[in-house]
Protein backbone atom coordinates (compact mmCIF):
# COMPACT_ATOMS: atom_id res chain seq x y z
CA UNK A 1 0.00 0.00 0.00
CA UNK A 2 2.94 2.33 0.71
CA UNK A 3 4.04 2.55 -2.91
CA UNK A 4 0.54 3.71 -3.87
CA UNK A 5 0.77 6.47 -1.29
CA UNK A 6 4.11 7.51 -2.85
CA UNK A 7 2.47 7.49 -6.31
CA UNK A 8 -0.37 9.60 -4.93
CA UNK A 9 2.06 12.14 -3.49
CA UNK A 10 3.96 12.25 -6.79
CA UNK A 11 0.74 13.03 -8.66
CA UNK A 12 -0.08 15.66 -6.06
CA UNK A 13 3.30 17.25 -6.64
CA UNK A 14 3.14 17.29 -10.43
CA UNK A 15 -0.46 18.47 -10.92
CA UNK A 16 -0.73 21.91 -9.33
CA UNK A 17 3.02 22.51 -9.71
CA UNK A 18 2.60 22.96 -13.43
CA UNK A 19 -0.30 25.35 -12.91
CA UNK A 20 1.57 27.43 -10.34
CA UNK A 21 4.61 27.58 -12.60
CA UNK A 22 2.39 29.13 -15.27
CA UNK A 23 0.93 31.59 -12.78
CA UNK A 24 4.36 32.96 -11.99
CA UNK A 25 5.43 33.43 -15.61
CA UNK A 26 5.65 36.80 -17.38
CA UNK A 27 3.00 38.38 -19.57
CA UNK A 28 2.46 37.06 -23.08
CA UNK A 29 3.28 39.91 -25.49
CA UNK A 30 2.40 40.09 -29.16
CA UNK A 31 4.87 42.70 -30.34
CA UNK A 32 4.06 45.51 -32.79
CA UNK A 33 4.26 44.20 -36.37
CA UNK A 34 3.70 40.61 -35.24
CA UNK A 35 0.62 38.85 -36.70
CA UNK A 36 -1.11 35.85 -35.09
CA UNK A 37 -3.52 34.14 -37.52
CA UNK A 38 -5.39 32.13 -34.85
CA UNK A 39 -6.50 32.60 -31.23
CA UNK A 40 -4.54 33.37 -28.08
CA UNK A 41 -5.42 31.81 -24.71
CA UNK A 42 -3.75 31.79 -21.31
CA UNK A 43 -4.79 30.49 -17.89
CA UNK A 44 -3.08 32.69 -15.31
CA UNK A 45 -0.93 34.85 -17.50
CA UNK A 46 -1.41 38.48 -18.52
CA UNK A 47 -1.63 39.29 -22.24
CA UNK A 48 -0.54 42.43 -24.09
CA UNK A 49 -1.37 42.86 -27.76
CA UNK A 50 0.69 45.45 -29.64
CA UNK A 51 0.52 43.61 -32.97
CA UNK A 52 -2.43 41.88 -34.67
CA UNK A 53 -4.44 38.83 -33.65
CA UNK A 54 -6.97 37.52 -36.18
CA UNK A 55 -8.97 35.38 -33.71
CA UNK A 56 -10.05 35.61 -30.07
CA UNK A 57 -7.91 36.65 -27.10
CA UNK A 58 -8.92 34.90 -23.86
CA UNK A 59 -7.51 34.47 -20.37
CA UNK A 60 -8.82 32.86 -17.17
CA UNK A 61 -7.40 35.27 -14.63
CA UNK A 62 -4.82 37.29 -16.52
CA UNK A 63 -5.24 40.96 -17.42
CA UNK A 64 -5.55 41.74 -21.12
CA UNK A 65 -4.24 44.98 -22.64
CA UNK A 66 -4.98 45.78 -26.27
CA UNK A 67 -2.87 48.40 -27.99
CA UNK A 68 -2.93 46.71 -31.39
CA UNK A 69 -5.72 44.94 -33.24
CA UNK A 70 -7.88 41.92 -32.36
CA UNK A 71 -10.22 40.45 -35.00
CA UNK A 72 -12.32 38.32 -32.65
CA UNK A 73 -13.63 38.57 -29.08
CA UNK A 74 -11.68 39.48 -25.94
CA UNK A 75 -12.61 37.60 -22.74
CA UNK A 76 -11.06 37.44 -19.28
CA UNK A 77 -12.84 35.71 -16.39
CA UNK A 78 -10.87 37.26 -13.56
CA UNK A 79 -8.53 39.87 -15.01
CA UNK A 80 -9.00 43.46 -16.20
CA UNK A 81 -9.44 44.24 -19.89
CA UNK A 82 -7.98 47.52 -21.14
CA UNK A 83 -8.29 48.83 -24.68
CA UNK A 84 -5.77 51.62 -25.22
CA UNK A 85 -6.33 54.56 -27.57
CA UNK A 86 -4.64 52.74 -30.44
CA UNK A 87 -6.51 49.48 -29.78
CA UNK A 88 -9.05 47.93 -32.18
CA UNK A 89 -11.36 45.04 -31.27
CA UNK A 90 -13.51 43.51 -34.02
CA UNK A 91 -15.70 41.42 -31.70
CA UNK A 92 -17.15 41.69 -28.21
CA UNK A 93 -15.41 42.17 -24.84
CA UNK A 94 -16.26 40.37 -21.59
CA UNK A 95 -14.52 41.13 -18.30
CA UNK A 96 -16.36 38.94 -15.80
CA UNK A 97 -14.83 40.05 -12.52
CA UNK A 98 -12.17 42.53 -13.58
CA UNK A 99 -12.48 46.14 -14.71
CA UNK A 100 -13.16 47.01 -18.35
CA UNK A 101 -11.45 50.22 -19.52
CA UNK A 102 -11.67 51.83 -22.92
CA UNK A 103 -9.51 54.86 -23.64
CA UNK A 104 -10.71 57.66 -25.91
CA UNK A 105 -10.01 56.77 -29.52
CA UNK A 106 -10.16 53.01 -28.95
CA UNK A 107 -12.58 51.13 -31.24
CA UNK A 108 -14.71 48.22 -30.09
CA UNK A 109 -17.09 46.93 -32.79
CA UNK A 110 -19.15 44.62 -30.55
CA UNK A 111 -20.69 44.78 -27.10
CA UNK A 112 -18.81 45.43 -23.86
CA UNK A 113 -19.93 43.28 -20.93
CA UNK A 114 -18.63 43.79 -17.42
CA UNK A 115 -19.61 41.41 -14.60
CA UNK A 116 -22.60 39.33 -15.60
CA UNK A 117 -23.24 35.63 -15.16
CA UNK A 118 -19.60 34.66 -14.89
CA UNK A 119 -18.83 36.69 -11.76
CA UNK A 120 -19.04 33.74 -9.36
CA UNK A 121 -16.85 31.62 -11.63
CA UNK A 122 -14.39 34.49 -12.00
CA UNK A 123 -14.20 34.94 -8.21
CA UNK A 124 -13.46 31.24 -7.78
CA UNK A 125 -10.74 31.38 -10.44
CA UNK A 126 -9.29 34.48 -8.80
CA UNK A 127 -9.18 32.57 -5.52
CA UNK A 128 -7.30 29.69 -7.13
CA UNK A 129 -5.01 31.87 -9.27
CA UNK A 130 -4.91 35.33 -7.65
CA UNK A 131 -4.27 38.10 -10.14
CA UNK A 132 -2.18 40.97 -8.82
CA UNK A 133 -1.44 42.01 -5.23
CA UNK A 134 -3.91 40.68 -2.67
CA UNK A 135 -5.82 42.89 -0.25
CA UNK A 136 -6.85 41.95 3.30
CA UNK A 137 -10.11 40.56 1.92
CA UNK A 138 -8.17 38.34 -0.48
CA UNK A 139 -6.09 37.03 2.44
CA UNK A 140 -9.30 36.01 4.21
CA UNK A 141 -10.79 34.37 1.14
CA UNK A 142 -8.71 31.16 1.24
CA UNK A 143 -9.40 30.38 4.94
CA UNK A 144 -13.09 31.10 4.37
CA UNK A 145 -13.13 28.78 1.36
CA UNK A 146 -11.36 26.14 3.46
CA UNK A 147 -13.87 26.54 6.28
CA UNK A 148 -16.84 26.28 3.92
CA UNK A 149 -15.30 23.24 2.23
CA UNK A 150 -14.60 21.59 5.60
CA UNK A 151 -18.17 22.12 6.82
CA UNK A 152 -19.72 20.87 3.55
CA UNK A 153 -17.38 17.88 3.27
CA UNK A 154 -18.00 16.84 6.87
CA UNK A 155 -21.77 17.18 6.48
CA UNK A 156 -21.92 15.19 3.23
CA UNK A 157 -19.49 12.52 4.52
CA UNK A 158 -21.65 11.99 7.61
CA UNK A 159 -24.79 11.88 5.46
CA UNK A 160 -23.29 9.14 3.31
CA UNK A 161 -22.29 7.19 6.42
CA UNK A 162 -25.74 7.61 7.97
CA UNK A 163 -27.89 6.86 4.92
CA UNK A 164 -25.78 4.36 2.97
CA UNK A 165 -23.77 2.43 5.57
CA UNK A 166 -24.15 -0.86 3.69
CA UNK A 167 -23.00 0.54 0.37
CA UNK A 168 -20.06 2.35 1.97
CA UNK A 169 -19.08 -0.90 3.72
CA UNK A 170 -19.19 -2.92 0.47
CA UNK A 171 -17.13 -0.32 -1.41
CA UNK A 172 -14.70 -0.24 1.51
CA UNK A 173 -14.40 -4.07 1.37
CA UNK A 174 -13.61 -3.72 -2.34
CA UNK A 175 -10.88 -1.17 -1.62
CA UNK A 176 -9.39 -3.49 1.00
CA UNK A 177 -9.54 -6.50 -1.35
CA UNK A 178 -8.27 -4.79 -4.52
CA UNK A 179 -6.32 -1.67 -3.48
CA UNK A 180 -4.14 -1.49 -6.62
CA UNK A 181 -7.03 -1.91 -9.02
CA UNK A 182 -9.19 0.59 -7.11
CA UNK A 183 -6.37 3.14 -7.01
CA UNK A 184 -5.63 2.62 -10.70
CA UNK A 185 -9.26 2.95 -11.71
CA UNK A 186 -9.74 6.00 -9.47
CA UNK A 187 -6.67 7.79 -10.84
CA UNK A 188 -7.68 6.86 -14.39
CA UNK A 189 -11.14 8.33 -13.80
CA UNK A 190 -9.69 11.51 -12.28
CA UNK A 191 -7.20 11.92 -15.13
CA UNK A 192 -9.88 11.35 -17.78
CA UNK A 193 -12.18 13.85 -16.05
CA UNK A 194 -9.36 16.42 -15.81
CA UNK A 195 -8.66 15.94 -19.51
CA UNK A 196 -12.28 16.12 -20.63
CA UNK A 197 -13.71 18.73 -18.27
CA UNK A 198 -12.49 21.84 -20.13
CA UNK A 199 -13.70 21.04 -23.65
CA UNK A 200 -16.86 19.40 -22.31
CA UNK A 201 -17.73 22.40 -20.13
CA UNK A 202 -16.95 24.74 -23.04
CA UNK A 203 -19.17 22.81 -25.44
CA UNK A 204 -22.03 22.61 -22.94
CA UNK A 205 -21.86 26.34 -22.11
CA UNK A 206 -21.58 27.23 -25.82
CA UNK A 207 -24.62 25.11 -26.59
CA UNK A 208 -26.66 27.25 -24.12
CA UNK A 209 -29.15 24.42 -23.54
CA UNK A 210 -26.34 22.34 -22.03
CA UNK A 211 -25.76 24.67 -19.05
CA UNK A 212 -28.17 22.77 -16.73
CA UNK A 213 -26.60 19.49 -17.89
CA UNK A 214 -23.16 20.86 -17.00
CA UNK A 215 -24.35 21.92 -13.53
CA UNK A 216 -25.90 18.48 -12.95
CA UNK A 217 -22.72 16.73 -14.12
CA UNK A 218 -20.54 18.85 -11.81
CA UNK A 219 -22.82 18.10 -8.86
CA UNK A 220 -22.73 14.38 -9.69
CA UNK A 221 -18.94 14.37 -9.96
CA UNK A 222 -18.61 16.18 -6.60
CA UNK A 223 -21.01 13.70 -4.97
CA UNK A 224 -18.99 10.75 -6.32
CA UNK A 225 -15.71 12.16 -5.00
CA UNK A 226 -17.21 12.74 -1.54
CA UNK A 227 -18.43 9.12 -1.67
CA UNK A 228 -14.86 8.10 -2.51
CA UNK A 229 -13.51 10.05 0.47
CA UNK A 230 -15.99 8.36 2.83
CA UNK A 231 -14.98 4.94 1.48
CA UNK A 232 -11.30 5.78 2.05
CA UNK A 233 -12.07 6.93 5.61
CA UNK A 234 -13.94 3.71 6.35
CA UNK A 235 -11.13 1.58 4.93
CA UNK A 236 -8.55 3.41 7.01
CA UNK A 237 -10.65 3.12 10.15
CA UNK A 238 -11.34 -0.62 9.77
CA UNK A 239 -8.87 -3.17 11.03
CA UNK A 240 -8.65 -5.98 8.45
CA UNK A 241 -12.10 -7.39 7.77
CA UNK A 242 -13.41 -6.15 11.13
CA UNK A 243 -15.95 -3.34 10.84
CA UNK A 244 -14.86 0.00 12.24
CA UNK A 245 -16.34 1.53 15.34
CA UNK A 246 -18.48 4.51 14.38
CA UNK A 247 -16.47 6.96 16.55
CA UNK A 248 -13.27 5.83 14.81
CA UNK A 249 -14.84 6.27 11.36
CA UNK A 250 -16.02 9.77 12.29
CA UNK A 251 -12.62 10.66 13.73
CA UNK A 252 -10.76 9.54 10.60
CA UNK A 253 -13.27 11.32 8.33
CA UNK A 254 -12.77 14.52 10.33
CA UNK A 255 -8.98 14.11 10.20
CA UNK A 256 -9.05 13.69 6.40
CA UNK A 257 -11.35 16.69 5.97
CA UNK A 258 -9.16 18.77 8.30
CA UNK A 259 -5.99 17.98 6.35
CA UNK A 260 -7.69 18.88 3.05
CA UNK A 261 -9.12 22.11 4.51
CA UNK A 262 -5.73 23.07 5.92
CA UNK A 263 -4.04 22.65 2.54
CA UNK A 264 -6.91 24.57 0.85
CA UNK A 265 -6.37 27.44 3.32
CA UNK A 266 -2.64 27.55 2.53
CA UNK A 267 -2.78 26.93 -1.23
CA UNK A 268 -6.25 26.43 -2.76
CA UNK A 269 -5.15 24.63 -5.97
CA UNK A 270 -3.08 22.14 -3.97
CA UNK A 271 -5.94 21.59 -1.54
CA UNK A 272 -8.41 20.82 -4.31
CA UNK A 273 -5.87 18.53 -5.98
CA UNK A 274 -5.39 16.75 -2.63
CA UNK A 275 -9.15 16.28 -2.28
CA UNK A 276 -9.56 14.78 -5.75
CA UNK A 277 -6.47 12.58 -5.44
CA UNK A 278 -7.29 11.40 -1.91
CA UNK A 279 -10.82 10.50 -2.97
CA UNK A 280 -9.61 8.67 -6.11
CA UNK A 281 -8.91 5.23 -4.53
CA UNK A 282 -12.31 5.32 -2.85
CA UNK A 283 -13.93 6.39 -6.11
CA UNK A 284 -12.22 3.48 -7.88
CA UNK A 285 -13.60 1.11 -5.25
CA UNK A 286 -17.07 2.61 -5.67
CA UNK A 287 -16.89 1.98 -9.42
CA UNK A 288 -15.51 -1.54 -8.98
CA UNK A 289 -18.24 -2.41 -6.48
CA UNK A 290 -20.85 -1.00 -8.90
CA UNK A 291 -21.80 1.87 -6.63
CA UNK A 292 -21.37 -0.17 -3.45
CA UNK A 293 -23.94 -2.78 -4.48
CA UNK A 294 -21.64 -5.77 -4.81
CA UNK A 295 -18.32 -7.33 -3.85
CA UNK A 296 -15.67 -8.54 -6.30
CA UNK A 297 -15.73 -12.28 -6.86
CA UNK A 298 -12.05 -12.94 -7.52
CA UNK A 299 -8.96 -10.83 -7.99
CA UNK A 300 -7.56 -11.95 -11.36
CA UNK B 1 -66.69 -44.56 -14.46
CA UNK B 2 -68.18 -41.31 -13.35
CA UNK B 3 -69.30 -38.35 -15.30
CA UNK B 4 -68.47 -34.71 -14.74
CA UNK B 5 -72.17 -34.11 -14.19
CA UNK B 6 -72.06 -36.32 -11.09
CA UNK B 7 -70.31 -33.52 -9.18
CA UNK B 8 -72.60 -30.67 -10.14
CA UNK B 9 -72.39 -27.68 -7.81
CA UNK B 10 -75.61 -26.08 -6.70
CA UNK B 11 -74.54 -22.44 -6.39
CA UNK B 12 -77.72 -21.28 -4.72
CA UNK B 13 -77.60 -23.98 -2.06
CA UNK B 14 -73.90 -23.41 -1.44
CA UNK B 15 -74.45 -19.71 -0.99
CA UNK B 16 -77.19 -20.33 1.54
CA UNK B 17 -74.90 -22.67 3.46
CA UNK B 18 -72.15 -20.08 3.38
CA UNK B 19 -74.50 -17.36 4.62
CA UNK B 20 -75.69 -19.56 7.46
CA UNK B 21 -72.12 -20.26 8.48
CA UNK B 22 -71.24 -16.58 8.32
CA UNK B 23 -74.28 -15.62 10.38
CA UNK B 24 -73.34 -18.20 12.98
CA UNK B 25 -69.88 -16.66 13.32
CA UNK B 26 -71.36 -13.18 13.70
CA UNK B 27 -70.62 -11.88 10.28
CA UNK B 28 -72.49 -8.73 9.19
CA UNK B 29 -75.60 -9.25 7.19
CA UNK B 30 -75.41 -8.57 3.47
CA UNK B 31 -76.43 -5.05 2.56
CA UNK B 32 -78.83 -4.78 -0.37
CA UNK B 33 -77.27 -2.99 -3.32
CA UNK B 34 -78.30 0.61 -3.94
CA UNK B 35 -81.26 0.89 -6.29
CA UNK B 36 -79.36 2.99 -8.92
CA UNK B 37 -76.24 0.78 -9.00
CA UNK B 38 -76.56 -0.03 -12.71
CA UNK B 39 -77.25 3.59 -13.68
CA UNK B 40 -74.28 4.81 -11.65
CA UNK B 41 -71.97 2.21 -13.13
CA UNK B 42 -73.09 3.01 -16.67
CA UNK B 43 -72.62 6.72 -15.99
CA UNK B 44 -69.01 6.08 -14.99
CA UNK B 45 -68.17 4.15 -18.13
CA UNK B 46 -66.53 6.19 -20.95
CA UNK B 47 -69.11 7.24 -23.55
CA UNK B 48 -67.09 6.10 -26.55
CA UNK B 49 -66.73 2.43 -27.54
CA UNK B 50 -63.38 0.65 -26.87
CA UNK B 51 -62.28 0.71 -30.55
CA UNK B 52 -62.77 4.48 -30.80
CA UNK B 53 -61.01 4.94 -27.43
CA UNK B 54 -58.02 2.90 -28.69
CA UNK B 55 -57.85 5.03 -31.86
CA UNK B 56 -57.93 8.23 -29.77
CA UNK B 57 -55.19 6.89 -27.46
CA UNK B 58 -53.00 6.06 -30.50
CA UNK B 59 -53.55 9.58 -31.86
CA UNK B 60 -52.58 11.07 -28.48
CA UNK B 61 -49.41 8.90 -28.34
CA UNK B 62 -48.44 10.04 -31.85
CA UNK B 63 -49.03 13.69 -30.92
CA UNK B 64 -46.83 13.22 -27.83
CA UNK B 65 -44.08 11.60 -29.92
CA UNK B 66 -44.19 14.41 -32.49
CA UNK B 67 -44.04 16.97 -29.67
CA UNK B 68 -41.03 15.27 -28.06
CA UNK B 69 -39.21 14.95 -31.40
CA UNK B 70 -39.92 18.62 -32.18
CA UNK B 71 -38.70 19.70 -28.73
CA UNK B 72 -35.54 17.56 -28.97
CA UNK B 73 -34.86 18.86 -32.49
CA UNK B 74 -35.34 22.47 -31.38
CA UNK B 75 -33.02 22.04 -28.37
CA UNK B 76 -30.49 20.14 -30.49
CA UNK B 77 -30.56 22.84 -33.17
CA UNK B 78 -30.03 25.57 -30.57
CA UNK B 79 -27.17 23.59 -29.04
CA UNK B 80 -25.46 22.91 -32.38
CA UNK B 81 -25.93 26.51 -33.50
CA UNK B 82 -24.40 27.77 -30.23
CA UNK B 83 -21.40 25.43 -30.56
CA UNK B 84 -20.98 26.35 -34.22
CA UNK B 85 -21.05 30.06 -33.45
CA UNK B 86 -18.30 29.66 -30.82
CA UNK B 87 -16.09 27.07 -32.50
CA UNK B 88 -16.83 27.29 -36.18
CA UNK B 89 -17.25 31.05 -36.48
CA UNK B 90 -20.86 30.71 -37.59
CA UNK B 91 -23.55 33.34 -37.03
CA UNK B 92 -23.92 34.29 -33.36
CA UNK B 93 -26.98 32.77 -31.72
CA UNK B 94 -27.26 35.85 -29.48
CA UNK B 95 -27.34 38.23 -32.43
CA UNK B 96 -30.11 36.17 -34.07
CA UNK B 97 -32.52 37.08 -31.27
CA UNK B 98 -31.44 40.71 -30.77
CA UNK B 99 -28.51 43.08 -30.80
CA UNK B 100 -26.79 41.80 -27.65
CA UNK B 101 -27.54 44.98 -25.71
CA UNK B 102 -30.22 43.66 -23.37
CA UNK B 103 -32.56 40.83 -22.47
CA UNK B 104 -32.24 37.31 -23.85
CA UNK B 105 -29.78 38.39 -26.50
CA UNK B 106 -27.43 39.84 -23.86
CA UNK B 107 -27.68 36.68 -21.73
CA UNK B 108 -26.92 34.45 -24.73
CA UNK B 109 -23.99 36.67 -25.73
CA UNK B 110 -22.58 36.45 -22.19
CA UNK B 111 -22.85 32.64 -22.31
CA UNK B 112 -21.17 32.52 -25.72
CA UNK B 113 -18.31 34.68 -24.46
CA UNK B 114 -18.04 32.67 -21.21
CA UNK B 115 -17.57 29.48 -23.25
CA UNK B 116 -14.68 30.96 -25.24
CA UNK B 117 -11.83 30.71 -22.69
CA UNK B 118 -12.86 27.12 -21.87
CA UNK B 119 -12.71 26.04 -25.50
CA UNK B 120 -9.76 28.22 -26.52
CA UNK B 121 -7.70 26.91 -23.58
CA UNK B 122 -8.60 23.34 -24.51
CA UNK B 123 -7.57 24.02 -28.10
CA UNK B 124 -4.41 25.96 -27.15
CA UNK B 125 -2.07 23.13 -28.16
CA UNK B 126 -3.45 22.90 -31.68
CA UNK B 127 -5.03 20.04 -33.61
CA UNK B 128 -2.30 17.52 -32.84
CA UNK B 129 -2.68 17.92 -29.07
CA UNK B 130 -6.47 17.77 -29.33
CA UNK B 131 -6.17 14.54 -31.31
CA UNK B 132 -3.72 13.19 -28.72
CA UNK B 133 -6.12 14.17 -25.94
CA UNK B 134 -9.01 12.41 -27.68
CA UNK B 135 -6.84 9.35 -28.20
CA UNK B 136 -5.83 9.39 -24.52
CA UNK B 137 -9.50 9.66 -23.52
CA UNK B 138 -10.43 6.74 -25.77
CA UNK B 139 -7.55 4.72 -24.29
CA UNK B 140 -8.61 5.60 -20.76
CA UNK B 141 -12.16 4.55 -21.58
CA UNK B 142 -10.92 1.23 -22.97
CA UNK B 143 -8.77 0.49 -19.88
CA UNK B 144 -11.66 1.57 -17.62
CA UNK B 145 -14.01 -0.90 -19.33
CA UNK B 146 -11.36 -3.63 -19.24
CA UNK B 147 -10.80 -3.19 -15.50
CA UNK B 148 -14.53 -3.34 -14.86
CA UNK B 149 -14.99 -6.45 -17.02
CA UNK B 150 -12.11 -8.17 -15.25
CA UNK B 151 -13.71 -7.48 -11.87
CA UNK B 152 -17.00 -9.38 -11.75
CA UNK B 153 -19.07 -8.76 -8.65
CA UNK B 154 -21.67 -10.59 -6.68
CA UNK B 155 -24.51 -8.25 -5.91
CA UNK B 156 -25.03 -8.26 -2.17
CA UNK B 157 -26.46 -6.29 0.68
CA UNK B 158 -24.41 -5.58 3.76
CA UNK B 159 -26.18 -4.92 7.03
CA UNK B 160 -24.12 -2.64 9.25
Amino acid sequence: MKRYVVLLLLGLWLGPGAALARAESDALVIAAGQHVPGNIATVAQDIRIDGTVAGDVTSWSGAITIAGSVGGDVVSYGGDVTVLATGRVGGHILASAGVLRQEAGAVVAGQKINGGAGEALASLIDLLYPAGAGSQNDALASPLLALALAVLLTAFCLLYTAFWPGRVALASDTLRLLPARALGLGLLTTSALALAILPLAGLLVASVVGVPVLLALLALAAALYVYGLVVLARTLSARGAMPAASWKLIAITLALVLVIALVVALAPPWGLALFFLAASPGLGAVVLSRGGMGVPVVAR
Amino acid sequence: MGSRDNNMIDDRRDEEVLRRLLERSGQPAAVPPPPDLVTRTLRRLPPEPPAAAARAAARRALRRLVLWVALASALGSIGLLGIWSVIGGGPSLALMVGDGVSGLSRALLTLELLAKPLLRTAGMGGGLLIAAGLLALAGAGWVWRLLLRRTPVVYAERVV
